[in-house]
């Protein structure tokens, strides 16, 4: 495939940057840059909420029934559990997950991944979500919810919950995220939960666009790096601005519900820092 | 005694972690290939008794042989994972060193600057670091450096591992995530005692600022910076694996990611024509475990240094 600029005549793929009709250059095949990162942002959004709403379905039960009781075995297993899932980064954790034989060479590559990599981080979730109950059952006003006869669905719903709820919120948003900011090395690393290039035979690859995604392109492209540092360069700014996004969006919710309660706390922001320091081992590569 | 409990805790996590590692690496690998048109297709053929065969095999020849069999270039695991892993300690001994004091000084000017019109610089770097994938400072690093050297810089290999100098590039890029972390959790668990009443004494006795923030403030930080060194080593490793890559220092995480049988496939058919690309077992455990037991010596080190930093911590029951 060849394009005809004014300029510059007859061009073979890639095509650099602000080519005529191919605003953000193309790949080795000349496809348009711009549309292949529409396109596989709007894929790789999808596996991300799927794992990320995969992980807040399982944790949040699991951490309702942790949170039962005070000696409640289930509650010290979650503790144990992401303690010594501790010892190794997500990263590591992940790319041995993903290289099990069952997991790499199964026909449901996807289903399989989406669930390991929700499962990393639920014993995390579910510890950092009890310590939130453990703080707010030691509150005043729980503590008169239970003096006047609740029950234990009511105190649920109507005082831990609105309390629980921005935290929730937060934090789903900033998971996002972090779990973007994981594929995205694993792409960088050729570890893909999906495969929109399909090898036909020996060189031909066949691109299936609904399958195509920001690691998988990210992956293939980075040997352009020496001689067109736009296409790796363009794939990565995309995946940083996701990121972005959703860092900045969490955030920016976290200011809200603050600058929201602040006329009830005392000291309003070290409610929220003291937040993020329980949270510990947050992983933040 | 709570030192100990938490000291003994962590080692039962490791030796746990190391268990699930070893029974999850173990599973056998046999993959049928069959011919569909021009591709080929594998299925992945699960059976019971090899897996069992190769668990018994790894635990027989660990414990009565003292050997873990060989690598793909037929050296022993232990040598090669061992020579691999004193490669890349150099690597994180020096990050960790430039990256602890780097980390809480940048905290400490985070929060000086969080009601300045320069809190972009401080805060607004530390968020950049946060959000912006590894790879991507990393390539943009070597990009323009490549770039300075057209202008003039002198020239330097910025892909390699065989140089005397070829362990600074690498070190330093491996810096920067770890300090960025560690000047978050600072600037975080110093604004958390930015309204203690200790801290307007101090000031009320017309102290200077300094002498509070460095002297008064960061005392009390000291137990949450320590309850994160774990996790900033952990931060390093991930971090060390990307940069490994990048920067082709074949260290222990390149190693790893090469025994799992990610890389290359193609470059070692030709230097070893016929021979099948495997993944080493037994090496992906042995290294996988040293990076645990890196972690575990921080963890107990860092347990430590809280008992004697943290008189609350050690009468807390």
């Amino acid at each position: 495939m060849i394009h005809f600029t004014e300029s510059e005549g007859y061009i073979s793929p890639p095509f650099p940057l602000f080519t005529e009709g191919y605003p953000f250059g193309s790949d080795k095949d000349g496809r348009d840059l711009l549309s292949l990162i529409v396109i596989g942002t709007r894929n790789t959004m999808w596996t991300v909420l799927l794992i990320v709403l995969l992980r807040y379905t399982v944790a949040i039960p699991l951490t309702l029934i942790a949170s039962l009781g005070s000696r409640n075995p289930i509650s010290w297993f979650i503790t144990k559990w992401s303690d010594s899932f501790s010892f190794l980064p997500t990263l590591f954790i992940a790319i041995v997950y993903l290289h099990l034989p069952f997991v790499h060479e199964s026909e449901e590559r996807f289903l399989w991944g989406i669930f390991g990599l929700a499962l990393i981080e639920i014993g995390r979730l579910s510890q950092f979500f009890q310590e939130q109950i453990t703080a707010l059952s030691k509150k005043e006003y729980v503590e008169s919810g239970i003096m006047i006869g609740n029950t234990k669905m009511g105190l649920l719903f109507r005082y831990y919950w609105p309390a629980l709820r921005p935290y929730l919120i937060v934090n789903f948003m900033q998971d996002i995220g972090k779990v973007m900011l994981l594929l995205g090395p694993l792409g960088f690393l050729q570890i893909f939960l999906v495969e929109g290039f399909i090898v036909v035979s020996y060189a031909t690859t066949y691109l299936n666009y609904e399958l195509i995604n920001l690691p998988e392109l990210l992956g293939y492209n980075k040997w352009h790096i020496i001689t067109h540092p736009f296409l790796p360069l363009t794939i990565g700014f995309a995946i940083s601005f996701i990121i972005l996004t959703f860092y900045w969006l969490g955030e920016g919710l976290r200011k809200y519900y603050e600058e929201r309660n602040s006329s009830f706390r005392r000291s309003r922001s070290s409610v929220w820092k003291g937040m993020i320091l329980v949270r510990k081992g947050e992983d933040v590569t | 005694m709570r030192l100990m409990k938490e000291i003994s805790w962590a080692i039962v996590g490791f030796i746990f972690l190391t268990l699930l590692v070893i029974i999850f690496v173990q599973f056998p690998r046999n993959i049928e290939y069959i011919g569909v048109g021009n591709a080929v297709k594998g299925t992945y053929v699960f059976s019971w008794e090899q897996y069992r065969d190769n668990l018994h095999f790894f635990f027989k020849e660990l414990i009565y042989e003292r050997n873990l069999g060989q690598t793909f270039f037929e050296r022993p695991v232990e040598v090669e994972a061992v020579e691999y892993a004193l490669k890349s300690l150099p690597l994180i001994a020096i990050s960790l060193f430039l990256s602890i004091p780097l980390g809480i000084a940048k905290g400490v000017m985070d929060l000086r600057h969080s009601n300045r019109k320069t809190n972009f610089l401080g805060n607004g770097t530390t968020a950049f670091f946060q959000s912006v994938p590894d790879f991507m400072v990393i390539i943009c690093v070597q990009w323009g450096l490549m770039e300075l050297m057209s202008w003039g810089l002198p020239r330097f290999s910025v892909y390699m591992d065989d140089e005397w100098y070829s362990f600074i590039l690498p070190s330093l890029l491996l810096t920067l995530f770890p300090a960025a972390y560690l000047a978050r959790i600072t600037s975080m668990a110093l604004g958390s005692q930015e309204e203690q009443l200790y801290i307007l004494f101090a000031r009320a006795k017309g102290l200077s600022e300094r002498v509070v923030l460095w002297k008064h403030m960061l005392r009390n930080c000291w137990p949450a910076i320590l309850n994160h060194l774990p996790s900033i080593v952990s931060v390093t490793l991930s971090n060390l694996l990307i940069v490994e890559y990048l920067t082709q220092y074949r260290g222990a995480a390149f190693r790893l990611y090469q025994a799992l049988g990610y890389h290359n496939s193609a470059a070692i058919n030709v230097i070893y024509p016929g021979k099948e690309v495997v993944s080493e077992n037994n090496l992906i455990i042995v290294i996988v475990t040293l990076f645990m037991f890196l972690i575990l010596l921080t963890k107990i080190a860092s347990l430590i240094s809280r008992y004697f930093l943290d008189p609350l911590w050690r009468e807390e029951k």
